[in-house]
């Protein structure tokens, strides 16, 4: 199910299982039919990372999202436009799922022309949002925040993923805004 | 050989071409190598102390070579090495 509402920048692709029954945020956060605990979460969730045009990836959502519903790709997330403040200019697919599965779901990304092999583990991404990381600070100097500003989101940020993560180890994973 | 592949914007540092086959033992041996057929390679993938910039991001068969042996990492032959925006997929 492609899950393109306006407001947000990102496209997702959910299968229809995850998004109904429950309707829980962390539903795809599987391998092998289980939840991931957070820290089985850091260890081995992660995603394949490639570039192309809206409509490049468009096209390539409408090819992927049976792959999805089928539950073979636990889920997908792309720009509906290029992120700018990262001086990107391209959009950028993420292809979502745990490491131990990751062969199997780059077999199907190379059916549709994916030759770029780019994995990117999800505790790599936290890390970059955490302050001192270079997303979070890249978007902190892009948006032009005073001091006061940017130590206050430092703090929520700091806050937010340890409380999420790194302080409950073996409750069950439900993701992270996006 | 190896295959070096370009990704989004950094194909404009490879005349548009978005893989290159080199022979190379390790990942700097391989940016080395694009730098010969394509200036300025060098330069846009490494500071000035000779170590991968921050906004770029490398992968010898899809792992990122942060979590091997850097710029040291060795290469074998049929290998491909990936470079991207490190600010991709954040």
């Amino acid at each position: 199910m492609i899950i393109n509402k306006p407001d947000s920048w990102y496209i997702f692709i959910f299968s229809t299982d995850d998004m109904n029954c429950p309707s829980d945020p962390g539903a795809s956060i599987a391998y092998n039919g289980q939840r991931l605990k957070n820290k089985e979460y850091l260890e081995h969730w992660g995603k394949w990372v490639f570039f192309g045009s809206a409509e490049e990836l468009a096209e390539m959502s409408e090819n992927l999202n049976p792959y999805v519903e089928d539950h073979q790709i636990p889920c997908i997330k792309y720009d509906r436009a290029p992120q700018d403040w990262f001086g990107l200019d391209q959009c950028v697919m993420c292809v979502y799922c745990d490491y131990r599965q990751r062969d199997d779901v780059f077999k199907i990304l190379s059916k549709f022309g994916v030759k770029i092999k780019a994995w990117t583990y999800d505790r790599e991404v936290i890390q970059k949002w955490m302050p001192g990381g270079m997303h979070l600070e890249g978007w902190i100097k892009h948006h032009k925040c005073s001091e006061e500003q940017a130590e206050s989101i430092r703090n929520d940020s700091r806050a937010k993923y340890t409380k999420k993560f790194f302080d409950r180890p073996n409750d069950i994973c439900s993701g992270w805004d996006q | 050989m190896v295959i070096a592949r370009m990704s989004g914007g950094f194909q404009k540092l490879t005349e548009n071409k978005d893989e290159v086959s080199l022979e190379a033992g390790t990942v700097k041996e391989c940016i080395e190598k694009l730098e010969q057929i394509h200036p300025g390679v060098k330069g846009a993938f490494c500071d000035e102390d000779g170590q991968v910039s921050g906004h770029v991001a490398i992968y010898i068969n899809g792992d990122n070579i942060d979590e091997k042996q850097g710029l040291e990492s060795p290469l074998q032959d049929g290998d491909e090495v990936d470079f991207m925006s490190g600010f991709a997929g954040g």
